[in-house]
């Protein structure tokens, strides 16, 4: 059982069965620095085979002794997803579970009002719609918010991720990845990859001065470049899901 | 397992056209990227676009192997495991490999483990996968020393040389080793040889392969490597350029 | 002999420096300490460290190159000394020597020496810290400390980066490898302030369209531009002499060489333009493939 520490928290690797084994270890773990991890948030990474589900509350109990919240958990199958929602964790994807988070109440309040998946994309559509359609300037401010910033050339083996979306001032070299549940913006060129509505949304779009991204991805689509060796020089352009499949439209 | 301890003699090249070189003859054939952290075989074969999944995943349990690896449409039976780009090789260990590579060994004729440069953690990871070793060398005096090194590190596996970059004429003028040179001073059987050539730098800028034309003078010395790896013993062919120039040269320098 | 073979050998002393220094209370004036790294393998680090310091010795310059590549040496080979070593680097961090007893000096250039690597150990062996202190004392001595780094991203490359301030990066014009530079800049502590050689560059090969320019490779890596060296067979040649390639006459590397020194002590040198000789009968042998590879 591996506990990695990450911007966003804790990322609990729970693969192994039986689950109970991992409980034991991570008591032994924690106890050998009872305050250290205090008010931290966890991620559970629970793999693709199920568990008991007194075994996965074990874990939960766990560390709520040690005031850890355990905030989410990463499901590879459905199994185990109905066993994470029925132990009260939200679904969380693989992809972001190490993101740093921007506005933690926002989004924890959100998790406790709706464990269902998809209330939740409809609650981020909604903001998103708003924002769009230039509401109140609460709303407006609280998108601001849940913004990572990034200035500066984004290099090969490098990756971003964030709960909200991702503004890039410079490149994004191949190799380089950004991950954001929102929207992707780069102003500059992009080469490498860059997912875009990573938990769902399929509003969510990627932005940037120059596209020639190795891979895009918004929600659940997937669009590879085209082989091409040389592109005409083109400008500021828009990748959204459209009808089914990745769109991209020319910006002014 | 492709390797070499120094870096640049042509790893991931080799393995990529090796590995194309058996698809072409029937082979159901895995390339594993070893390289954690700076993968390159992905870009040499022009499938870094596809990729979802790498070998991190994997071991992590992220994914099935299945759903990792890539199929090349350009070579019928020819698959890529590829590296990760943003971790290094600490993240996975030599068990975990041996484990891997023995799982896809069972599905594959064939698994290629391309191999970091150097003697570090990526390396010791590659070789615990391997049952045999392709080492391959230039005829220069540092990579030799370096493969020698590397001789030493195998733990009595079985391995044999591909000697890369080799120039004829610089070999006649003295002015670089000759294979048997090599082979001396290694003391190992002799895989294959290929010639220095300018092609290779466009068509592994491009992601295609020497191999996928069969015209092509690299792409026969390749399957003729490929076979022998095989146990195929079928002569090397001579990498010598071909005669048509060799007159003309003559012809205008008189020599 | 031996004896004073030694004496003559050891770099110069500190002390009088130190008390100068002390005297007006100024901070001890400390070399540059830079770190020649890659990623990729095989793209010329090792050939760039001993020809820039080689360059920076004829200059009037102190300077010491470090063998970094614990396990897989060879800077000693390309500056054609590897029959003089006899102490390492990993015998003076474990101390079972001094500095002045692993310090190779150079042949014919007398203000340059070379720490050489162990051939017989890994590089998990070197502790980062005791690398870093070995660097900094390094620099109080010399005035340039060159690390040539290994291959790759593992410990071996935090070993050669510890301790240094400013790198040199080092790649082809090539996809693989501007990728792994990219990756390696990306890995460099904040306080190093990289710099880029494009090495191996053929412009006949640019113009074609087969190779990359070296404008294409910046696109990506956007580092300032230290210099651009062409690819010639005498490389080869001379790696394999243990002769830098900077001494053979006639050849435009060690030229191109000869100018990152000048524009590393601070010097504006330009950066020419690569052409390939033109003319009808240049072209044609270029083009049956006889010209100079």
């Amino acid at each position: 059982m591996q506990i990695k520490g990450t911007k966003a928290g804790l990322l609990l690797h729970l693969y192994e069965r039986p689950l109970a084994g991992a409980v034991t270890e991570l008591r032994e773990r924690l106890s050998s620095l009872p305050g250290f991890y205090k008010g931290s948030r966890a991620v559970l990474m629970l793999g693709a085979q199920p568990a008991e589900p007194t075994e996965l509350a074990a874990v939960v109990a766990t560390l709520e002794q040690f005031e850890i919240v355990a905030d989410g958990a990463v499901c590879d199958s459905e199994a185990v997803a109905a066993l994470a929602k029925s132990a009260g964790l939200r679904l969380v994807a693989a992809s972001v579970a190490a993101a740093p988070r921007v506005r933690d109440d926002r989004t924890r309040a959100v998790a406790d009002r709706t464990p269902d998946e998809r209330e939740e994309h409809h609650i981020q559509r909604e903001t998103r719609r708003k924002r769009r359609n230039g509401h109140s300037g609460a709303d407006l401010e609280r998108s601001i918010e849940t913004t990572l910033f990034y200035k500066g050339t984004l290099r090969a083996g490098q990756s971003l991720s964030a709960m909200g979306n991702i503004v890039v001032l410079g490149d994004v070299n191949p190799g380089a990845e950004l991950v954001a549940t929102g929207d992707i913006i780069v102003w500059g060129t992009l080469r490498g990859v860059a997912h875009a509505g990573a938990e769902g949304d399929e509003e969510a779009c990627v932005f940037a001065l120059r596209l020639e991204p190795t891979q895009l991805r918004i929600s659940r689509h997937v669009a590879v470049s085209p082989d091409e060796r040389r592109r005409r020089k083109s400008g500021p352009e828009a990748a959204r899901v459209r009808a089914g499949r990745i769109a991209i439209d020319k910006e002014t | 397992m492709i390797t070499s301890g120094k870096g640049g003699v042509g790893k991931t090249t080799t393995t990529a056209n090796l590995g194309g070189a058996l698809a072409k003859l029937g082979y159901e054939v895995v390339l594993i990227d070893a390289d954690i952290g700076l993968r390159n075989l992905d870009l040499v074969l022009g499938l870094e676009k596809r990729i979802v999944y790498d070998v991190v995943d994997v071991v992590e349990g992220r994914c099935e192997p299945r759903q990792a690896l890539i199929k090349d449409r350009r070579f019928e039976g020819l698959f890529l495991l590829p590296a990760s780009q943003t971790k290094d090789k600490t993240a996975v260990d030599e068990q975990q490999m041996q484990h891997l590579s023995q799982l896809l060994a069972r599905e594959f004729d064939v698994v290629l483990i391309d191999c970091p440069a150097g003697i570090e953690h990526g390396f010791r990871n590659a070789i615990a996968g391997a049952e045999e070793a392709v080492i391959v060398t230039t005829p220069e005096v540092s990579a030799i020393r370096d493969a020698d090194r590397i001789l030493g590190m195998l733990g009595g596996r079985r391995a044999r040389l591909i000697v890369n970059r080799v120039r004829p004429e610089m070999v006649r003028t003295g002015d670089m080793l000759s294979v048997q040179d090599v082979a001396e001073i290694l003391n190992r059987e002799i895989l294959g040889v290929v010639p220095d050539d300018e092609e290779i730098i466009d068509t592994t800028n491009r992601g295609e392969p020497v191999v996928l034309d069969s015209s092509r003078r690299l792409a026969r010395i390749y399957t003729a490597i490929a076979r022998r790896l095989l146990g195929d013993n079928v002569a090397l062919p001579s990498i010598e350029d071909d005669g048509l120039l060799r007159r003309l040269r003559r012809l205008m320098i008189g020599t | 002999m031996k004896d004073i073979e030694q004496l003559r050998s050891a770099a110069p002393p500190e002390s009088a420096r130190d008390t100068v220094a002390a005297a007006f209370r100024q901070p001890k004036i400390t070399g540059r300490t830079i770190v020649v790294t890659s990623g990729k393998g095989g793209v010329g680090k090792t050939t760039t460290t001993a020809n820039l310091g080689t360059g920076l010795a004829d200059a009037g310059k102190n300077v010491v190159v470090i063998d970094a590549d614990v396990g897989l040496r060879n800077l000693d080979v390309v500056l054609g000394l590897e029959n003089r070593v006899r102490k390492h680097l990993l015998d003076v961090i474990e101390q079972q020597c001094s500095l002045d007893d692993a310090l190779v000096r150079d042949r014919v250039r007398r203000t340059l020496y070379l720490l050489p690597a162990a051939q017989n150990r890994e590089k998990d062996d070197v502790p980062q810290a005791a690398m870093a202190a070995l660097v900094a004392e390094l620099a109080t001595r010399f005035e340039f400390v060159l690390i040539d780094c290994p291959a790759g991203i593992e410990q071996g490359f935090r070993n050669a980066v510890a301790g240094a301030h400013e790198a040199i990066i080092v790649t082809t014009p090539e996809v693989s490898a501007v990728r792994d530079a990219d990756r390696i800049t990306g890995l460099l502590p904040p306080e190093v302030e990289p710099k880029l050689i494009v090495n191996r560059v053929r412009p006949s090969l640019v113009k074609k369209g087969t190779m990359m320019s070296v404008a294409d490779v910046n696109a990506i890596l956007h580092l300032p531009l230290i210099g651009v060296v062409p690819d010639e067979k005498e490389i080869i040649i001379a790696t394999n002499r243990g002769t830098p390639v900077i001494d053979i006459p006639g050849s435009e590397t060690g030229a191109a060489f000869r100018r990152i020194v000048s524009r590393l002590i601070g010097e504006h040198v330009p950066i020419p333009d690569f052409q390939e000789k033109t003319g009808a009968f240049a072209r044609m042998i270029s083009s049956l493939g006889l010209g100079r590879k």
